[in-house]
């Protein structure tokens, strides 16, 4: 796994640097901007976006047949791409909950569990995302799940802009502060459902031919 | 111990079908798989790595039950090599040491330095040859018993060729090292293969020592009209000069002119024979 990682690691800094510009510059509007739902989930989006992007360059160097002829189980090869992915994600969304939760106390909104509610929110909608899309690129490869992501991105789009345009209205800290109830639900969700998608990227893994 | 023992080997895809390959390779022998394109080769090296799943048959492995109790022990070159673009030789040694646990990092600075590869210069800026020479490093240095080469001549100049069979050579000095290769180059096989498989459309048409082929066919040099009376030829070329046609030595009547017959003529005829 550690050498999988590293590799990643070493790949990511190469061609992945855009990534990290394009979620800065989208943590630092969500801090800023009024709909600040929309531009966080973004900035996780394209943190969940790097492992496909990772795999894509695999593909394309044949690095997916070389590593399996290499000490790695499939099991193996799927899981090193989840964790990347999740260690990213989770890092952009800490980003996320220390800018926000700045950003609630200057204008007086700030709430425990408005935070908490939001960061739940974005923690849910962002594994949700990465859960759906990664079984498909682990199945089809990357060219054929393309569409498949495509279409995932739409969605979340419409229902992160709904969300964005119902804080807007209600307000950040009382539109998170409305799913309290909820956030416990949420915050488990997420890595669930990013759990359940590794076991099944697992096997659709085993049984796919290079 | 056989280094690898195939029986009944089957895998169809499309209009593709590999049709009950059996063959073994010997411990301390090289191997080399011969076939036009499409002929399967390819297709056999990813069964026995487990790239592809088969059909039906079994695949033995340095001794065990498929290859991946046993992947430690053996290294692998591919057509593509498959190291990641970005990587440069540096990063690629720090990842194979975290990979496998008989890792030899001065084995592979030492392969790293005969083949004055680069070592900051990412992969994606390599020629065909260098690649597959971080390839051949990568295989060679973590201390492999069964060497799996796909077409890991193809595409390289003479003088990379040579230092590739050169270390294929040192290789197997080791007679507890074994090595298939699959190439369509067949001089190159010619040069160090022990044993010779002929692959046909998915099927193995021979699988024998070099030498014995050598001993056991000729080429038949005769006018158009006496090949006629001669039986047990295999394919025969007629030309406005005159005709050969490939033969077992046993079947040629005395007084015929034969001549020596190549591992690459016999490899030729032979496909256009069965064709």
């Amino acid at each position: 796994m550690k050498a999988l990682l590293l590799k990643d690691w070493y790949m990511a800094l190469r061609y992945c640097k855009a990534y990290l510009l394009i979620i800065a510059v989208f943590v630092g509007i969500s801090a800023s901007a009024g709909i600040t739902f929309f531009y966080g989930f973004y900035a996780c989006l394209m943190a969940g976006m790097v492992p496909v992007t990772l795999m894509s360059l695999d593909e394309r160097g044949k690095w997916t047949v070389y590593s399996l002829t290499l000490p790695y189980t499939r099991a193996r090869l799927v899981s090193a791409k989840y964790v990347f992915g999740g260690l990213g994600q989770l890092a952009v969304l800490l980003l996320l909950g220390i800018t926000q939760g700045v950003k609630m106390y200057l204008d007086g909104s700030f709430t425990p569990v408005g935070l908490l509610s939001f960061m739940s929110v974005l923690l849910f909608v962002s594994c949700l995302v990465s859960s759906v899309n990664l079984p498909f690129v682990f199945r089809y490869g990357v060219e054929k799940g393309r569409i498949w992501y495509y279409v995932i991105l739409v969605l979340s789009f419409g229902v992160s802009g709904a969300l964005g345009g119902i804080f807007t209205v209600v307000g950040v800290g009382a539109g998170f502060g409305a799913f309290g109830v909820l956030t416990p639900v949420f915050a488990v969700a997420g890595p669930g459902v990013y759990a359940l998608s590794w076991l099944l990227s697992v096997k659709l893994y085993e049984k796919r031919e290079m | 111990m056989n280094a690898l023992e195939i029986k009944d080997l089957t895998k169809s895809f499309g209009e593709f079908k590999l049709d009950g390959l059996s063959l073994t390779l010997p411990g301390g022998c090289v191997m080399g798989l011969i076939g036009e394109n499409g002929a399967g080769k390819t297709t056999v090296i990813k069964l026995i790595l487990e790239i592809l799943h088969r059909d039906g048959g079994s695949v033995r492995v340095l001794g065990s039950d498929g290859v991946s109790d046993v992947k430690e022990d053996v290294g692998v070159v591919l057509d593509e090599v498959g190291i990641p673009d970005g990587l440069n030789v540096r990063q690629v040694g720090k990842i194979m040491a975290l990979t496998f646990k008989n890792w030899d990092a001065a084995g592979y600075d030492r392969m790293v330095k005969r083949f004055e590869l680069p070592e900051k210069k990412p992969f994606k800026d390599f020629s065909k040859g260098m690649r597959m020479k971080l390839g051949f490093a990568v295989a060679l240095s973590h201390g492999a018993r069964l060497l799996l080469l796909d077409e890991a001549t193809g595409g390289l100049d003479p003088v990379a060729r040579d230092e590739v069979l050169e270390l294929l050579r040192d290789f197997v000095c080791d007679d507890r090292h074994s090595v298939l290769i699959s190439s369509h180059i067949v001089s190159d096989l010619e040069k160090v293969c022990d044993y010779i498989a002929f692959l046909h459309r998915g099927r193995l048409t021979l699988c024998e020592e070099k030498d014995r082929l050598l001993e056991e066919y000729c080429v038949v040099h005769a006018p158009a009209g006496e090949l006629k009376k001669i039986g047990g030829l295999i394919h025969k070329k007629i030309t406005p000069y005159g005709a050969e046609a490939l033969a077992r030595r046993e079947s040629v009547p005395s007084g015929v002119n034969v001549s020596p017959v190549s591992i690459e003529e016999l490899f030729v005829l032979m496909a256009k024979g069965e064709n």
